[in-house]
């Protein structure tokens, strides 16, 4: 029963996907996190849509992200600007 | 092929994505063309003094004068040592940005800017390089947090049991990726997407994943701490496959 309580449910597996692929877990996290895949091919299939997600994300060029996007950058550099003059 | 030459005004009319069409405005002296007098006074002797090589092969940009142009539109033309129009008015001449950029730039930055041919994406990257240089030169201010909502799932609640196991689980989407045409309607509707996410979900993801930065990089940038930049980037990421799967997912 201790046991149990302790596995990961599949809706708190899918708010660790980042943490996991971005390698922020702790080794016995990251344990967890994997035996839980092993055990369950939904969850799977939810890490391999977001590695697919974040590859399609990189797909896009600058120069093509979207013009409000673009804006926001440069208004950011703006701050910057701004903030050192 | 000097600088004496008469030069020709690019600025266009409109916005697009096709190659700007020049007004076709002859100038001499240069300081004369109307969209040069937008540039603050440093900019405009350094554009007076321009002389620019028009040799860069199709696919890259000429160091500096791409820097007046943004979406299309020639905001400021500078350096055309041979007067001619039609070389300027090819695509390779197009960032979709910088020009509040550079004209908010100092001399001594214009000076530092790649003296190579660049591609579009080397530009982009030095851009942000500069940004991240600026964000060094004020200081960080360290273990600044952004409002978060709590209460922002990856997965909607409601796609669970009371034991948090899937009742509605995910459904494909991606395994005709490679496909081109899917792919090209995954990256339309990427693009749109990462378009609707919420400002600060937005940065991070576009830093993080289309510009390329590491964590370390986007929290100087953004000026939020780590943990911040996890919760932005997994709730921008999940939103993103959230998205795709409404639109493509299949039940398999």
């Amino acid at each position: 029963m201790f046991r149990r309580q302790r596995e990961l449910a599949c809706q708190q597996a899918v708010e660790l996907v980042t943490d996991y692929i971005e390698g922020y877990m702790s080794r016995a996290d990251r344990r967890r996190f994997e035996a839980h895949l092993s055990s369950c091919p939904r969850c799977t299939a939810y890490l391999a849509q977001m590695r697919s997600t974040i590859q399609l994300t990189g797909r896009l060029r600058s120069e093509e992200l979207p013009t409000e996007v673009m804006d926001e950058l440069i208004s950011l550099y703006s701050q910057w600007r701004a903030a050192s003059s | 092929m000097g600088d004496s030459l008469p030069r020709s005004c690019l600025r266009t009319s409109g916005s697009g994505s096709g190659p700007p069409r020049p007004c076709g405005t002859r100038t001499s002296p240069i300081s004369s063309c109307c969209s040069c007098q937008r540039l603050e006074p440093h900019l405009r002797d350094w554009h007076e003094r321009g002389g620019f090589g028009n040799s860069h092969p199709p696919g890259q940009i000429a160091p500096r004068d791409f820097m007046f142009e943004r979406q299309g539109t020639v905001v400021a033309t500078c350096g055309l040592p041979s007067g001619g129009v039609c070389h300027r008015g090819e695509r390779r001449g197009y960032v979709p940005y910088p020009s509040q950029v550079i004209e908010s730039m100092t001399e001594g930055e214009l000076r530092r800017t790649p003296t190579a041919p660049l591609t579009v994406s080397d530009h982009n990257s030095w851009i942000v390089r500069i940004a991240i240089n600026r964000a060094h030169s004020i200081g960080r201010r360290e273990g600044r947090v952004l409002p978060l909502s709590s209460a922002e799932a990856a997965v909607d609640p409601s796609r669970f049991d009371t034991h948090g196991l899937w009742i509605t689980p995910p459904e494909y989407f991606v395994e005709d990726a490679e496909d081109r045409v899917v792919a090209g309607l995954l990256l339309e509707r990427i693009r749109s997407s990462l378009d609707n996410l919420p400002e600060s979900q937005r940065q991070v993801v576009t830093l993080r994943d289309v510009e390329g930065l590491d964590s370390k990089e986007v929290c100087r940038l953004l000026e939020i701490s780590e943990a911040n930049q996890r919760v932005l980037l997994h709730r921008g990421r999940s939103r993103l496959r959230q998205d795709l799967e409404t639109k493509f997912g299949r039940v398999q």
